[in-house]
């Protein structure tokens, strides 16, 4: 099982602009939890979208298993799970009836829909509310909801725009433990701005930026580059702006002494007595993505 | 040299081997190892027929609903017209009356074909096995079958206030399928964020066209000729088959997400 975009890319036309949000993208997805970073108008979503079929590249290929997937169809969409970032719902449905009707446009026999729509609500604690209209549910119950119609087919192939977003810590590690589960022999691609959630269950990400991808590998490989760039100082808490605007702040921490623990990206020399820390995945992303 | 020879008509023989069927072989076994797949999950998936069927449940009440309300509001008008107007002007206007009603009738499916793209859902039914082709087909079949009860009343009602056949095929049926062909166009070419307005302002245009050129072949010397609506008629329903077509094969969708 694997999926390899060779050369893709997608530009749109508006009046006077052609705008490249994908700009030839080489990428091969092996089973396994894939993340995809990138700052907010990188070309992720346009990438996830050309992914899951619901656009087509204006140049390049996507293959799975060797097969483009315009000529595999809806054999294709049969194997795929999507949640998109902007998750939409018809406000009159309840729960169950959204993932029926869901389940009727996968193509799920009724008998095959009704267990797994069951077996889906036991497992995203959703028991309680399946009679609820979508609407009345909090947030983090809504993103379980779109969770659980990407799972209904039981995908080889997930793909989660955003997907913890609105969920709080605890619905977060449940999600993770969820997705680690479900990910063995399957490929799943998660795009996130929480860089905490790809570090802990990604076996490979990909960094985008300006539509292209900038770098691949594992959390490990990636964030080796950032040794030796990665510091924290003790310092006066007014001094804070100060600091932010000399060095790449990446965390400011209040201590319980009144003192400020600023992690930042530079060299030892930048702020006094700075020690050297362990990188994050968090801190290239900094590097990568400064803050303006 | 020997060698050479061997590899020259080793190539010679591989030129010859044709590439497109081989490709569609692999293609085809692709397909069927993807489907295995799936089947050893699942039992065999739903027909296109069956998931019209269970749309039925979802949505088929909304859109009736909705359709039966404004044809109870056209009838309404109608017996009103009738009863305040002298038979003279009712005979008059109905004519008038019958096209901007077929305006109504197509307009009344914009709220609902605008659903998918207002509530966010397009997308989602995007990646699904029947894709949004197969939620919008099925729409607009329901649609149709409103828009054809909606059209039958309608003429009915009117026939029976003493319109003649032809003058109900002119005034109802020309400005329903030109109306309803202008915006199937309009929608498969339209960002979903400007359909609505866009569509409400052209069906207005388009009926109140059809107004002005039905009057004008009243008192024109083609008054009377039903034949020459018939190859008009014939037109609109190739645009709308057309159309229907570029739908289901998804060639339109894009607009419709972006």
């Amino acid at each position: 099982m694997e999926l390899i975009l060779e050369h893709v890319s997608k530009q749109f036309k508006d009046r006077q602009n052609i705008k490249k949000a994908v700009n030839d993208v080489n990428l091969q997805l092996s089973p396994g939890v894939w993340g995809l970073l990138g700052a907010n108008g990188s070309g992720k979503t346009t990438l996830m979208r050309m992914i899951c079929g619901i656009m087509k590249p204006t140049s390049g290929h996507i293959r799975y298993d060797g097969v483009s997937i315009e000529d595999l169809g809806d054999t294709y969409r049969d194997v795929i799970g999507y949640l998109p970032q902007e998750f939409g719902f018809y406000p009159e449905f309840t729960v169950r009836q959204y993932l029926e009707y869901i389940a009727a446009l996968k193509g799920l026999p009724d008998k095959v829909a009704r267990q797994k729509i069951d077996e889906l609500l036991t497992r995203l604690s959703l028991e309680d509310v399946y009679k609820k209209k979508i609407s009345k549910l909090s947030g983090g119950m809504k993103r379980r909801v779109g969770i659980g119609q990407a799972l209904l087919n039981d995908p080889e192939f997930l793909v989660l725009d955003e997907p913890t977003s609105g969920l709080d810590p605890g619905e977060r590690v449940r999600f993770r433990n969820l997705l680690s589960e479900f990910a063995q022999n399957r490929i799943v691609l998660i795009s996130t701005h929480i860089v905490s959630d790809i570090e802990y269950i990604a076996t490979q990400n990909a960094i985008m930026k300006n539509g292209a991808i900038l770098q691949t590998g594992s959390t490990q490989e990636l964030v080796v580059q950032m040794e030796g760039k990665v510091f924290e100082a003790v310092i006066n808490p007014q001094d804070v702006s100060r600091w932010e605007q000399k060095v790449q702040v990446v965390n400011v921490r209040n201590e319980a002494d009144g003192s400020v623990s600023l992690r930042y990206l530079g060299n030892p020399d930048d702020i006094p007595r700075a020690k050297l820390q362990e990188p994050r995945l968090e801190d290239l992303y900094l590097e990568l993505f400064p803050r303006k | 040299m020997r060698h050479n020879e061997q590899w020259n008509t080793f190539f010679a023989v591989e030129k010859d081997l044709p590439y497109r069927p081989h490709m569609d072989r692999t293609k085809e076994l692709s397909r069927l190892s993807l489907c295995a797949g799936a089947a050893s999950r699942h039992c065999p998936p739903l027909s296109f027929w069956a998931l019209i069927q269970k749309q039925l449940r979802f949505f088929v009440w909304k859109i009736w609903f909705l359709q039966g309300m404004i044809l109870a509001a056209l009838c309404t008008a109608c017996l009103y017209l009738y009863e305040r107007t002298s038979l003279y002007w009712f005979a008059d206007i109905l004519p008038r009356f019958l096209c901007y009603s077929s305006g109504i009738v197509v307009l009344s499916a914009v709220p609902i074909l605008r659903r998918s793209s207002h509530y966010r859902m397009i997308e989602l039914e995007q990646s699904t096995r029947f894709s949004v082709v197969g939620s919008l087909a099925a729409q607009l079949l329901f649609i149709g079958i409103g828009d054809l009860v909606m059209l039958v009343v309608l003429a009915l009602i009117v026939w029976q206030h003493g319109l003649t056949g032809s003058v109900i095929f002119i005034s109802l049926v020309i400005p329903f399928l030109t109306t309803a062909a202008t915006c199937l166009m309009l929608w498969i070419r339209t960002a979903p964020s400007g359909f609505e307005r866009r569509a409400v302002l052209l069906g207005l245009a388009t009926t109140l066209l059809m107004n002005q050129l039905l009057a004008w072949y009243r008192n024109s010397p083609l008054n009377g000729r039903l034949w020459c609506w018939y190859p008009y008629a014939f037109l609109c329903l190739v645009i709308l088959y057309r159309e229907c077509r570029k739908l289901t094969i998804g060639s339109c969708s894009e607009n419709m997400i972006c």
